[in-house]
């Protein structure tokens, strides 16, 4: 009888080291998170004082 | 440019949770600086004996930085640690017994203040002995200093004042970016702070890092 050889394709496992790209995917959203915040902070000051925004 | 010889550093410093700032500081001002950081902590693998690890280190780096401010002694055994001197000893042994490249070695040795080392390891009297006083700042402003002279191109580097500044940049966002990656920021990895060190840099360059580049050793 002939046997079928059955060939499976084993893919990596994903690595759980952690990669540049990841960790400048994450400074990227956290400077862009804090130059947010700056700004919504500048505006705020902006309205208390009764200053127009400048943007 | 990836890692070489003349452009590693050594890092023989302690490594419990107390000194974390300190070796985040060194880390990250070597990089900054344009070279790359090594250290027993890069790698993990239980295979290895640990000595020979070291001395492989130590003999790809031409540069070290070693820290002896925690020979002191140990309240529960009272007994210093002393694997920092050791070490030091091995680097101090390469340089005076390797051969042409071995013995271009530099290294800086920090304590808490200048004179302590002459209680315990007083055989290195004559040698210029920095304080950092557990202040991280102080630790960058020195290792720039000394890392400046030994850059291979004629470049000035960043002075300390901007280096420190970026330091507190880094160390500022640096729990926010650990939390994006669900990393814990007290306990990074040797690899895990080099990455997020390299990261930072490569998003914030300064003019020399274009000349020297930054690769992680894992």
């Amino acid at each position: 009888m002939e046997q079928r050889v059955v060939r499976t394709v084993m893919r990596p496992p994903r690595s759980k080291n952690l990669t540049l790209t990841q960790a400048k995917r994450a400074w990227r959203k956290v400077m862009r998170d804090e130059r947010k915040a700056e700004e919504r902070k500048r505006l705020d000051q902006a309205a208390r004082a009764g200053a127009p925004p400048v943007s | 440019m990836p890692a070489t010889y003349e452009n590693s550093v050594f890092i023989n410093c302690p490594f419990d949770t107390a000194y974390r700032p300190l070796f985040e500081a060194v880390v990250f001002s070597v990089y900054d600086c344009g070279f790359h950081p090594r250290c027993a902590m890069e790698g993990d693998d239980s295979s290895q004996v640990r000595i020979q690890k070291i001395t492989s280190i130590i003999g790809e780096c031409r540069l070290a930085i070693h820290d002896i401010s925690r020979t002191q002694f140990d309240l529960t055994h009272f007994l210093p640690r002393f694997n920092v001197p050791f070490e030091f000893g091995i680097f101090v042994g390469a340089k005076v017994f390797g051969g042409r490249e071995q013995r271009r070695k530099a290294c800086m040795v920090f304590d808490v203040d200048r004179d302590r080392y002459k209680t315990f390891i007083s055989d290195i009297a004559g040698q210029d002995i920095r304080e950092h006083g557990h202040e991280p700042e102080t630790l960058v402003r020195h290792v720039r200093d000394f890392l400046s002279g030994h850059f291979p191109s004629a470049v000035i580097l960043p002075g300390g004042r901007a280096l420190v500044e970026r330091y507190h940049d880094f160390r500022r966002q640096l729990a926010a970016s650990c939390a994006e990656l669900r990393l814990d920021r007290d306990t990074l990895t040797f690899r895990d702070l080099a990455i997020m060190a390299v990261g930072w840099i490569d998003l914030n360059p300064l003019p020399h890092h274009a000349l020297n580049g930054n690769t992680v050793h894992s």
